[in-house]
């Protein structure tokens, strides 16, 4: 088959969203459902109600976790990262009224958030003892464009979120466009595409800074992205996209162009497309998670392709609701459980070693 | 649900450079979707459509699957030259595979497909040209149709209103008494060959262009086809020159008195002939219509729409329906259940469900 296949038994763990607030407290949630803000419909529920920065607490259970599983190579579980480097600096941008946008740090959003930074000192571990992969997400996960249109328009409900710390809502179209503020890449306005651009070039360069090295992989967030990213994308060092299958490609004013994807295709930039093909979201209630896993990882294996699994970081988050984060690990620990059980040839690496093993094996 | 996909097989438009040569040419190729998208599948063609057919599964856990109906020969063109136009000869289509040059693991990858219950081939024909006016047109030294030979094609599209409706490819309609008989013949032969290339026979027919008369079917039916796929209406030729049809209506899952049931198609997915229609939208909202009466969803889709040899925007275009339209289908049918042509037959004819 053209999409790249191996008789290998590889898990890649695919887990977008690291560095990003989304929520920034329980107190937050309740002033925005007070006031009326659409935090609960649809899949965003789960996000708003328990996704959060990671405290020090949730990377330690879940290294601890992952670190107790082996592949057959002797190597740990380990999660993919997909992360952003940065959040709004809402002072600044309140200070400035609203005309210019700042970012800080995620570790910066980190020390107001937690007082210290003992999180990303846990990111660095995780990290050496090969649990934790940080790879590239986004600058922010938020379409600064579309935000910064509806802040300035007045827009209330992006007003009161602001207020609040916070952008994942709901939120209603804007004039023609019905971008949500959580994609970063989505395109209503195709000058935003300039932007757009910036803070791929600008995120990849803070992503360096902070963790020492180049990022290798880009998961545009929410998937709308326009393929003229891919071009700073590659001049900036990012080698595999990752895409769905099919990929929903925004073209400017609610116009989107379908195209189809691969694993191990490659683009006129010569970078591959990683495709996840295996879905754990425990956080997502009504659904047998590890079985249903497992099952789309038997179908991976069973076509020789690696299982690439695709798990948000809200499952493993428990600064808002502790639970969630019980949960979701006991569900994990489960999941990897029966993958080494029923697998025990099984090996576990991170998206940047798969495509770095197509590349190699194309030679 | 069901894809029937006619045409796998057949050689139709040769090369990029013999669809420019018909341009260049002056012959308006780029107005029929044929003449401009649809080759012999190669190599990378079957590889896309695998990808995209085993990316999802069904409630049984098998991958979606595409009956391809299979075209077993094409016109041996150095030798009816050699007879100097005055006699037909075909090779297997196995053996034109290897003079196409992106096609040489074509024949593994149909057994890979078969194995891995992504693609049946059944029987769709020995040739998908009309030999007998074929020949008698090249006799006449048609200028359209040496053009054609020249490029190893049996037709191309010469006319913004074509005269020949179905550019030859209508192999089992006759102008006479006569050429009507020698399509049993032909067909017992096609079924041999069937046979011969996969090891095991066709246990369904579909005839080309929807053409037959029905007088095959009992020829048929003695050759192990227990079931023919179709749209509602059959056109029976009447033997006379010209394309003079009687239509014969048929519903799903009818008997004739050989014992053998019709196969009808009540879903169409044919982008390649009109990008500018939702054949999704129209897909989803047939296959429901088809689910409500408790049938089942046939899907015709024929080859044209999954090749890119041609042109490769064509089949990525295609392909990306395609996946969106089976995703479409998993997500609101969950116990939705892929299968072949064949394995359709016998459910009608063995299952345990009510005959309708």
């Amino acid at each position: 088959m053209v999409g790249w296949r191996t008789n290998r038994k590889l898990i890649i763990i695919e887990s977008d969203d690291w560095g990003s607030i989304r929520m920034p407290s329980k107190k937050a949630f309740q002033q925005l459902v007070t006031n009326g803000i659409d935090v609960k419909s649809g899949d965003a529920k789960r996000y708003n109600e328990n996704d959060s920065l990671a405290s020090k607490e949730d990377l330690a259970a879940l290294f601890e976790l992952l670190s107790s599983f082996k592949g057959s190579n002797q190597k740990s579980a380990v999660f993919t990262a997909v992360s952003v480097v940065a959040n709004p600096d809402f002072k600044k941008i309140k200070e400035q009224h609203f005309q210019q946008y700042y970012h800080e740090l995620f570790t910066a959003t980190l020390k107001r958030y937690y007082g210290d930074n003992a999180a990303y000192l846990l990111w660095k571990e995780g990290i050496q003892q090969q649990v934790f992969k940080p790879q590239f997400h986004a600058r922010e996960h938020l379409n600064v464009a579309e935000w910064m249109r509806a802040l300035q328009a007045g827009d209330q409900q992006a007003l009161l979120a602001f207020e609040l710390g916070f952008w994942g809502f709901n939120n209603q179209p804007i004039g023609n466009s019905t971008v949500s503020f959580q994609a970063a890449f989505d395109l209503n306005e195709p000058n935003d595409l300039a932007v757009q651009a910036e803070t791929i070039k600008d995120g990849l360069a803070l992503f360096e800074q902070l963790f020492g090295y180049k990022a290798s992989f880009f998961v545009p967030p929410n998937g709308p992205f326009n393929n003229q990213l891919e071009a700073v994308a590659a001049a900036a060092g990012i080698k595999y996209m990752s895409a769905a299958k099919l990929q929903q490609e925004p073209l400017g004013y609610g116009k989107n162009r379908r195209v189809l994807h691969w694993l191990g295709q490659q683009n006129k930039h010569a970078q591959l497309y990683i495709t996840r093909n295996c879905f754990f979201e425990p956080s997502q209630i009504g659904k047998d998670w590890v079985a249903s896993c497992l099952n789309d990882i038997e179908t991976a294996f069973r076509w020789h392709k690696p299982a690439v699994i695709s798990s948000h970081r809200v499952n493993y988050i428990g600064t808002l609701h502790p639970e969630n984060r019980k949960t979701g690990l006991a569900q994990l620990n489960q999941l990897l459980t029966q993958i080494t059980k029923r697998w025990p040839e099984a090996q576990f690496c991170t998206s940047d070693e798969l495509g770095d093993m197509i590349v190699a094996s194309r030679k | 649900m069901v894809i029937e996909s006619d045409d796998w097989g057949t050689i139709r438009t040769s090369s990029r450079d013999a669809y420019q040569h018909f341009l260049n040419n002056g012959y308006p190729v780029n107005e029929c979707p044929y003449n401009s998208n649809d080759a012999l599948e190669s190599d990378e063609d079957m590889e896309l459509l695998f990808e995209i057919l085993s990316s999802v599964n069904d409630k049984n856990g098998n991958p979606a699957v595409v009956t391809a109906n299979n075209i077993v020969a094409n016109p041996d063109f150095e030798k009816i030259k050699a007879s100097g136009y005055q006699q037909y000869f075909f090779e297997p289509f196995t053996a034109t595979l290897q003079q196409y040059p992106r096609h040489h693991r074509v024949e593994a990858l149909y057994k890979e497909g078969i194995e891995k219950k992504l693609f049946m081939p059944q029987f769709h024909g020995r040739e998908h040209v009309n030999t007998n006016r074929w020949l008698h047109s090249l006799q006449k030294n048609e200028k359209a149709i040496k053009l054609a030979f020249e490029q190893s094609m049996f037709s191309v599209h010469y006319d913004t209103k074509p005269v020949v409706v179905n550019e030859w490819m209508d192999a089992l309609d006759g102008d006479s008494a006569n050429a009507l008989n020698e399509k049993a013949a032909m067909l017992k032969q096609g079924l041999e060959l069937f046979h011969s290339i996969w090891g095991f026979r066709s246990k369904s027919f579909i005839a080309p262009c929807y053409v037959w008369d029905s007088s095959l079917e009992p020829v048929l039916a003695a050759n192990g086809v227990e079931y023919i796929q179709g749209m509602v209406n059959q056109l029976e030729p009447i033997a006379e020159p010209g394309y003079t049809y009687k239509k014969k209506y048929h519903y799903q899952g009818q008997r004739n008195k050989y014992g053998q049931r019709y196969l009808i198609r009540n879903v169409f997915f044919e982008p390649s002939t009109n990008p500018n229609f939702n054949w999704v939208d129209d897909c989803l909202h047939r296959i429901e219509t088809a689910f409500r009466w408790n049938k089942p969803a046939i899907i015709s889709s024929h080859r044209v729409n999954f090749i890119g040899f041609i042109n490769a925007k064509n089949r990525e275009v295609n392909l990306a329906l395609l996946l969106q339209l089976l995703q479409s289908i998993i997500k609101r049918w969950p116990d939705v259940e892929f299968m072949s042509s064949d394995q359709l037959g016998d459910l009608m004819k063995y299952g345990k469900e009510k005959s309708i």
